[in-house]
């Protein structure tokens, strides 16, 4: 036993140094959520899709402290899970004056008839009850991360990877702008969500959600609801399954103070059709907070 | 619990040390290693426990009185009585919706919906299940005595390390192991490692990595030529032999850790140079479980031909039907059974007898059983027949072969989805199981030290960098 202890408790210790200099290596690189359990909150905050999370810079904000929460439509559709985890994370921000931008699309607002439990999210991200302002984030690498801890340090150490997560939660994504490469993507996400739109039905659980999380904040911080822009062909594939106008008629019915912003696309790039590319991102962040700010 | 997980390393370190160092007697060893492993299984859900303690006690039961009776008779119900309740649980959990849904396509007239029943299948129900029912078998043909510790018998069932996906443990082999006092062996110890090493790589770095790509193939088979259906195919054979041998792996590391050793379950299978040889490397215990308790008692291939090519087709059969409840793994078993029956039949397992054959034929017999098993992974994977038709249409589809745009094809799947790595991952797996093919596996590495020591910890850094957590399950959990 000791010869064997010898070698192979050295090995269990170099292991477990690995993973503990993993993880506080860990930064906004290696996972596009991390950062979200990490950083700390501010009065002022973003929620949303992907549309969101890639398209809006908190920095260009003007006179208020505010971070983007935004994750992605299969993580962050308007539910129970999402709203709880945005009070949990708010903590006491809950109740400081601020702004609320909530980025709203059809996918956020509708579930896919397929899914055996539509409410039930496809993601665990948000409903592990995983802790949010630590740093490191034990909690989320033990249950969310689901590569080895050894890629942290690879993807943190040698700048891999092309999506960068910032401290104000912004995620930036860099990839290339090659018009072939824009046009393959924009093809295989056109196709993609052609597929899912059949699925598709406007949700009044998720409209509901929505609706509870405008009353939550609504209290201290002023409520926008955002609708960012996408190219033609996603506008008229989800125009197969949403009826904006009504579906906005209800929310201003239901939450009078509410303003609704529909952001334009002059002067902006798609890297697939619906995400904005990141050299854009101070043009639309700008466009947003100035309509704010009037 | 997944052994590629934090979880498992921080469970199999505590329960490492206190086996070891807190528990000096072999009895309350036995005891510790029951609650552990009830621990282990019911970490996916508790409400599993109920059904193999169940199946624990039942044929703890049965062992003793078939034991102790001489009419046979009695002897025989209580036989049937295992059979029934261990085969009954199983065909209830497992292919009882199957059976109603096939009925219903067969006659729709009678489609009822209320006829369904809605259970989750519980995790490697097929393995244990099995495991008992040889205990009660052996008992009844008097091959071995009945366990008189109740303990011990029940540790067999569960023992951790084997319990959700095998090897599929023969009570002779396993169970008296329970009564010898143990005593902690450092070669065994490191083998374990060893083991759990090369486990860890072959089903975190490559079957993990992999199976991102074979998803993608196989779920959008009609969008991709025929190039890269192959590369699905290779893909998938790759995956499914490092998720199963390298869980098989880490689950005899695991044993030995514990001063146990189980039986092996693979010897470089791909390698084989014809389907019997296949057969003889693949899955090993269930094969040989297979061999025992049906095909030997149905006369083996000591009867009339007639009679070989039947018994075979039924063992390959109730081999396929017993990986899932879904037609695909009964074709895939009969495509095998076809295959093999030839070989059977002409007695012609071995081929390396000349120096012909072995330079220069065996190379190639390896390769085509390494595609004509590949071709047949594809039945196994698919989700249906249709499925599996559509694909292997797509991959011979060669009406416009054409190397030049194969390649291309290839290279712009691999570049578009950035899995260029994983081709240099696949090949120092092939080549270290290459060449260590006569050892025991892949990484029992008979080299000089250093080299040795360079290759583990090449291995080891593999892992950590390329490896995954808690990626899907492992393949034969659902079987």
């Amino acid at each position: 036993m000791k010869k064997f202890l010898k070698y192979s408790i050295p090995i269990v210790l170099i292991v477990i140094c690995l993973h503990i200099v993993a993880a506080f290596i860990a930064d906004g690189r290696f996972d596009p959520h991390y950062r979200k359990f990490t950083i700390n909150p501010s009065p002022s905050l973003i929620i949303g899709s992907s549309r969101a999370n890639h398209g809006l810079n908190p920095d260009y904000a003007q006179h208020t402290n505010m971070v983007n929460f935004a994750f992605d439509a299969f993580t962050s559709p308007y539910c129970n899970e999402y709203n709880k985890a945005i009070l949990d994370f708010l903590g006491d921000s809950l109740n400081e004056k601020g702004i609320a931008i909530l980025e709203i699309n059809p996918w956020t607002l509708s579930v896919e008839e397929s899914l055996e439990e539509p409410l039930i999210e496809r993601t665990r991200v948000l409903s592990e009850n995983i802790s949010f302002c630590k740093s490191p984030n034990f909690e989320y690498l033990l249950k969310q991360y689901s590569r080895s801890w050894g890629s942290i340090i690879s993807y943190e150490l040698l700048n891999k990877g092309n999506k960068f997560s910032h401290l104000n939660g912004w995620l930036e994504v860099d990839i290339s702008m090659e018009e072939e490469e824009i046009k393959q993507r924009k093809e295989s996400l056109i196709a993609s969500y052609k597929r899912k739109s059949k699925d598709c039905y406007t949700s009044e659980y998720r409209i509901q959600s929505l609706l509870d999380l405008v009353d939550t904040l609504d209290n201290y911080k002023r409520v926008y609801l955002v609708e960012m822009p996408v190219c033609d062909e996603l506008l008229k594939i989800e125009d197969t399954f949403f009826n904006r106008d009504s579906v906005y008629d209800v929310i201003v019915k239901k939450a009078p103070s509410v303003k609704i912003i529909k952001l334009q696309s002059e002067g902006l790039r798609f890297i697939d059709g619906h995400h904005i590319y990141r050299e854009d991102v101070p043009i639309i962040s700008k466009r947003l907070f100035n309509q704010i700010q009037d | 619990m997944l052994f590629n997980t934090l979880e498992y390393f921080i469970f199999i370190l505590i329960s490492f040390f206190s086996y070891w160092f807190l528990i000096k007697n072999q009895k309350g060893r036995n005891i510790f290693l029951l609650v552990v492993s009830y621990i282990f299984y019911g970490w996916w859900d508790w409400k599993f426990l109920g059904l193999i303690i169940g199946s624990t006690l039942l044929d703890y039961w049965i062992g003793l009185k078939l034991s102790k009776s001489t009419n046979e008779k009695r002897r025989k119900i209580l036989l049937f009585t295992s059979l029934v309740f261990n085969l009954g649980v199983l065909g209830i959990f497992k292919y009882y919706n199957f059976f109603v849904d096939s009925l219903f396509e067969i006659f729709p007239s009678i489609k009822d919906d209320a006829l369904l029943i809605n259970v989750i299948l519980p995790v490697g129900i097929s393995f244990y299940t099995f495991q008992t029912l040889s205990y009660s078998i052996d008992v009844y043909r008097r091959k071995i005595s009945a366990s008189k510790d109740i303990v011990a018998f029940a540790a067999f069932v569960c023992f951790f390390p084997q319990l959700v996906a095998g090897p599929i443990e023969r009570a002779k082999d396993l169970l008296p192991q329970f009564s010898k006092v143990k005593k902690f062996a450092s070669d065994a110890g490191f083998m374990g490692m060893k083991l759990i090493l090369w486990g860890l790589f072959k089903k975190s770095v490559i079957a993990d990595n992999v199976s991102v790509y074979v998803d993608k193939i196989f779920d959008n088979y009609e969008s991709f030529d025929a190039s890269v259906l192959a590369l699905g195919t290779f893909l998938f054979a790759t995956q499914i032999y490092c998720d199963f041998s390298g869980y098989s792996d880490i689950a005899i590391g695991s044993a030995k850790l514990f001063g146990f050793d189980l039986s092996k379950n693979f010897k470089f299978p791909y390698f084989s140079k014809g389907i019997a040889e296949f057969w003889k490397k693949w899955h090993i215990s269930l094969t040989n479980w297979f061999k025992d308790y049906v095909y030997i008692p149905l006369g083996g291939s000591r009867v009339s031909v007639i009679k070989v090519i039947r018994n075979t087709l039924i063992v390959f059969i109730i081999s396929g039907i017993w990986h899932g409840a879904n037609w695909t793994y009964v074709v895939w078993g009969v495509m095998h059974g076809l295959f093999f029956i030839p070989v059977l039949l002409l007695k012609a397992y071995n081929v390396n007898t000349t120096f012909l054959d072995k330079k220069f034929i065996a190379p190639v017999r390896i390769v085509m059983t390494f595609i004509f098993v590949s071709v047949l992974w594809v039945v196994f994977r698919a989700e249906s027949i249709q499925h599996a038709s559509g694909y292997l249409n797509g991959m011979f589809d060669f009406n416009t072969f054409n190397p030049v745009a194969i390649l291309k094809e290839v290279y712009g799947f691999i570049t578009w989805n950035r899995c260029l790595y994983i081709f240099p991952l696949i090949f120092v797996l092939y080549s270290i199981e290459y060449l260590n093919k006569d050892r025991s596996f892949g990484l029992d590495l008979n080299w000089n030290r250093g080299l040795n020591y360079i290759t583990y910890s090449i291995v080891f850094f593999l892992w950590f960098f390329f490896g995954t957590y808690p990626s899907d399950d492992f393949i034969y959990f659902q079987f």
